[in-house]
């Protein structure tokens, strides 16, 4: 479910490319350059909202980045001190208190980090229209007969790795569903195995209706599941500005060098800072769930 | 050093008393000196009934058709005296012209020199080594003096700082969009069709419009006269076949050629039955001489390329085109060419999966009409006429290819947009001075969906150089504005079968640019030549895609799009040398070119993606004997600019790059050898053949097309745990042995 225009052409084609071609490393002295990195959403699901602070590093860094523990995060509803933000852990900093966003209230975040401060402005997008329609659970295989392939789709697909083991018994899901589509709307996908979320390393799922339809069918959901296993899938109506956000990250990262794609840059964030990469993001979430049995 | 020739002439036979009133009549020259056969300063004035037609001596034999009765004969060149000879042609004849070298005595007159105009004949594409053994003259082209090309395995020309799309490509008058097949490994014009090109870079006549860096007019080789001729040829690449010949003789001739790719064997051979890709064209020329002033021709091309990835997507993509023009000699000194044409590229993609199953097809179109008058005088020629172009870019629909695919029909309306030019080209000579002026009128109209006027644009370009020779040494100057009303959307680097065309309007203006250039060029004995020449181009709206811009069937295109200035400058300088039997060339071209366009790269300076500044070719031939010749060629360029990661963040679990500013690193140097035997057998009776042999990469230089990130965690899971991020370099071709045949039959 790649839903990224411009990442279909320059995938046919980078295949091709790399079927007549070789690779090799590379050396380049890169002359690098750190920002500051936020990550926040809010939605209208009553919960502790969360935005996460890091730093980024050198490309060539072997160290896992540094995540900043000493920011000042306050947020505020049509110009109201709403809530504040307590530090937990790896960069994440959590609503110190449970709450939803509101239709037309306009929201400001402000992060402080150091004697910096960064706002950013949102607004609640209209609800999800976003109907599941029927799912098909399909016994597959027993995971012996794919120990290879499990591995590398435990790495890719989720973050527990180990989960699946020999002699599981493997089930796959197909979703089928409709949405609505319209000039505003943006959806988001986050598809979830229990608590684990689903991550492959270039794939964020964002939609929008400039050419499809409306529906999907039998769509099937990356990866392998098991009895008892809950399958969530969270869809978030966003706006135009998110949606490029998260489409610049894709282009990005599927970025091969030129030959085919359009020249990458920074995703353009909505704070007030031209040195933060990052976005506040205010999004309509539904959560849709299904136990495999 | 200078010439005075005197001729030889030899009626050496009367072949054959043949048709009505049209004779054959070979000349064939020679000289102690032969660079007067290879650097087109040597021109013919052929005179007959007060007509005159001028031909650029390229090689030591001309075949020409004429009409019975009394010719005069003039030869002019930088370094000859003008002297005329008489004959009276009353059957086909065959004469010989020796060119005596002797010291240098007076100031001699270039008249046919136009140091910005490239000539080439099917035989300097041929002897070329090249990959596959597929002979191509946009490769041979990618050699010139300024001219660059964007890596290996491509048929797209950089010129003087230009980008691809801002070079004009005609076969004939038909406009070709898309010249390459296989993604660029070869180009679409099938070698034996080429009679010659002429190549203008920035300073190219006013006769010529529409792109702003350079003009590849490529002449379909016309029917044989004489004889029936079959051609067969065959590399690792594809085949190919030709029939040469005439239908009435003197009246009616035709050529036409067929070429198909052979890679399904490899394909076989390799077991990947299902995938692969095929590329076939075919080329027919039909000339009619109806009588002494009016000739009709006409000319047919089709071409396409197939790719297919099992299960996965095929992609469709061809050109295809036709002119048909009318010469008709008004008078003894005017003539006039009119021309109909229509040139069609279109591309079909289809996906596959079932999911996400779609097929995107995308056709565009141009058709127009020219009329152009020449009136050719000794001392001075002039050229007016005016063009009408219609344009249909379309930009495609989206078509779902079941029940299950996500996608819907989409289909974004054609835009149109209608051109007309009108222009006077003049050439005058002037004691030692040549001076070509000339301006080109152009309007255009963009019509937007339903034909509803966008904007229109009328833009003079006026055109200017002066030529002086003195001695050995030819002096140059010129001044050209060019105008780019159509713009290609070039997803990356090389523009690919589903890039497509969008015309000017109210937010995306017309591309221009001012050209200058000054050179001289210096003749020595033994043809050794040294050339240089210096250019300066200042370019307005030149386009460039903003940050991730989103390109794929975008139905509002020109909002991830953003204009500025850039500036290109170089020298390109040339030497050639032939000592004993060795021919050596040498080029260099220093070439910068940059864009200045805000919202990107900080609104700073930054480099054009093919700004390649080092750019040497180093050619080697020898004639062995009759049999054996062996080439060597080498070239060496600075690498193209990239943009890399200046670092790594975290977003929502995954890990991507940091880019700060655009095109700011290179490749590595490029370097290649390459080489080729050509071996001609003793030609039988009725058979003339040819192999050739080459080695492309002979030391397997491992050249960086692209470098791209690989960003890898050491556990996916914990980004804390640390990252492994590497670039990786992905080259094309190492060392490939190809080999080549071509058969003639007469």
């Amino acid at each position: 479910m790649r839903l990224n225009k411009n990442t279909i052409g320059a995938i046919i084609l980078t295949s091709i490319f790399l079927a007549i071609s070789c690779t090799k490393t590379i050396e380049f002295k890169l002359n690098n350059k750190n920002n500051l990195v936020i990550e926040a959403l809010i939605t209208d699901s009553v919960q502790n909202h969360y935005v996460k602070v890091s730093n980024s590093a050198d490309f060539y860094s072997t160290k896992g980045l540094e995540y900043i523990s000493t920011a000042n995060i306050r947020i505020f509803e049509d110009n109201i001190l709403k809530d504040s933000f307590e530090y937990n852990q790896n960069g994440y900093y959590y609503s110190s208190s449970k709450w939803k966003a509101e239709p037309a209230k306009n929201y400001k975040l402000q992060v402080q980090v150091g004697n910096k401060t960064y706002t950013a402005y949102q607004k609640l997008p209209p609800q999800v229209d976003f109907v599941i329609e029927k799912y098909i659970i399909s016994y597959n295989t027993r995971a012996e007969n794919y120990k290879i392939t499990l591995n590398q789709y435990q790495d890719r697909y989720f973050t527990l790795k180990g989960y699946i083991q020999v002699g599981d018994s493997l089930y796959k899901i197909k979703i089928s569903a409709t949405y609505k589509t319209c000039p505003e709307c943006f959806y988001r996908l986050d598809i979830y195995r229990n608590d684990s979320k689903f991550r492959k390393q270039d794939v964020f799922f964002v939609l929008n209706n400039e050419i499809l339809n409306g529906s999907f069918t039998d769509l099937e959901v990356p990866g392998y599941f098991l009895k008892g296993d809950t399958v969530s899938a969270i869809v978030y109506n966003t706006n135009k500005e998110v949606f490029k956000f998260y489409q610049s990250i894709i282009t990005s990262k599927n970025y091969e060098g030129g030959l085919f794609s359009p020249p990458p840059g920074n995703p353009t964030s909505n704070f007030d800072n031209n040195e933060i990469i990052g976005f506040f993001e205010c999004a309509s979430a539904k959560k849709i769930s299904i136990i495999i049995k | 050093m200078g010439f005075k020739y005197c001729f030889i002439l030899f009626f050496t036979s009367i072949l054959s008393v043949v048709g009505q009133n049209t004779y054959q009549l070979g000349i064939h020259f020679s000289s102690n000196d032969p660079s007067v056969f290879e650097d087109s300063t040597t021109s013919i004035v052929i005179g007959q009934d007060s007509t005159f037609k001028r031909l650029i001596l390229l090689n030591d034999h001309l075949d020409l058709k004429l009409q019975q009765g009394n010719l005069e004969i003039v030869v002019y060149s930088l370094r000859l005296k003008s002297e005329k000879i008489k004959i009276n042609l009353i059957a086909d004849t065959s004469i010989n012209i020796l060119l005596i070298e002797e010291a240098l005595s007076e100031v001699v007159i270039s008249n046919d020199r136009n140091n910005n105009s490239y000539q080439l004949t099917k035989s300097d594409i041929i002897k070329l080594p090249a990959l596959f053994g597929e002979s191509d003259i946009i490769k041979t082209i990618q050699l010139a003096p300024g001219v660059i090309s964007i890596g290996e395995g491509t048929s797209a020309l950089f010129v003087r700082g230009g980008s691809s799309d801002q070079n004009l490509i005609l076969l004939e008058e038909i406009p070709i969009y898309e010249p390459s097949h296989l993604l660029g490994l070869v180009s679409v014009f099938n070698t034996n069709i080429i009679e010659r090109a002429n190549f203008y870079k920035t300073d190219q006549p006013a006769t010529y419009g529409g792109r702003l860096s350079s003009i590849l007019q490529i002449n379909h080789q016309k029917g044989n006269n004489d004889s029936q001729e079959a051609q067969a040829g065959i590399s690792l690449l594809a085949f190919n076949a030709s029939l040469n010949g005439f239908l009435k003789k003197n009246h009616l001739w035709y050529s036409t050629s067929v070429r198909r790719s052979l890679i399904e064997p490899y394909l076989y051979l390799f077991n990947l039955n299902g995938n692969g890709s095929r590329f076939m064209d075919v080329n027919a020329r039909m000339d009619y001489q109806m009588n002494q002033k009016i000739r009709v021709f006409g000319i047919g091309y089709f071409g396409q390329d197939h790719l297919q990835l099992k299960d996965k997507f095929g992609l469709t993509w061809g050109n295809s085109g036709a002119q048909i023009s009318l010469n008709y000699k008004i008078s003894k000194d005017v003539e006039n060419t009119t021309s109909l044409y229509l040139s069609k590229y279109k591309f079909n993609l289809i996906n596959i999966p079932e999911e996400q199953a779609f097929q995107w097809d995308l056709a565009q179109l141009e058709k127009g009409i020219k009329s152009r008058f020449d009136i050719h005088k000794l001392r001075y020629s002039l050229s007016t006429g005016i063009d009408f172009n219609h344009y249909t870019l379309s930009r495609g629909t989206f078509t779902p290819l079941n029940n299950k695919t996500i996608f819907k029909f989409t289909s974004i309306p054609n835009i149109f947009a209608f051109a007309a030019s009108s222009y006077l080209s003049a050439e005058y000579r002037l004691a030692q001075f040549k001076i070509q002026s000339g301006v080109r009128l152009g309007m255009f109209s963009s019509l937007g969906p339903q034909n509803q006027y966008d904007e229109s644009f009328v833009i003079p370009e006026p055109r200017f150089s002066l030529t002086s020779q003195i001695r050995n040494l030819s002096l140059s100057a010129s001044y050209s504005h060019t105008v780019q009303y159509i713009q290609q959307i070039v997803t990356g680097i090389v523009p690919l079968p589903i890039s497509y065309w969008v015309a000017s309007n109210k937010s995306l203006k017309p591309a221009k640019s001012h050209n200058f250039s000054i050179g001289a060029s210096l003749k020595g004995a033994k043809k050794s030549k040294i050339k240089i020449e210096f250019y300066y181009r200042h370019l307005k709206n030149v386009t460039d895609f903003k940050d991730n811009a989103f390109i794929f069937f975008n139905p509002n295109i020109n909002t991830e799009l953003l204009q500025g200035k850039g500036i290109a400058y170089g020298v390109e300088c040339s030497i050639q040398k032939t000592i004993n039997k060795y021919t050596f060339g040498l080029d260099y071209t220093y070439s910068k070119s940059q864009r200045k366009i805000f919202e990107i790269n900080q609104d700073q300076w930054y480099n054009a993606p093919y700004d390649r500044p080092h750019n040497l070719h180093l050619l080697i031939s020898k004639k062995i004997n009759l049999k054996w010749e062996i080439f060597l060629t080498w070239q060496c360029s600075s690498g193209r600019p990239i943009t890399l990661p200046k670092g790594i963040f975290e977003y929502q679990g995954y890990v991507t790059n940091i880019y700060v500013s655009r095109n700011d690193y290179r490749l590595p140097i490029f370097h290649r050898l390459d080489l080729g035997v050509k071996y001609n057998p003793l030609p039988l009776k009725h058979i003339k053949s040819e192999w050739q042999f080459n080695i492309y990469n002979a030391y397997n230089r491992k050249n960086a097309f692209v470098v791209y990130p690989n960003v890898a965690l050491n556990n996916p899971s914990d980004i804390s745990l640390g990252i492994d991020n590497k670039l990786e370099m992905l080259y094309l071709f190492g060392i490939f042995p190809s080999i080549s045949y071509n058969i003639l039959l007469k």
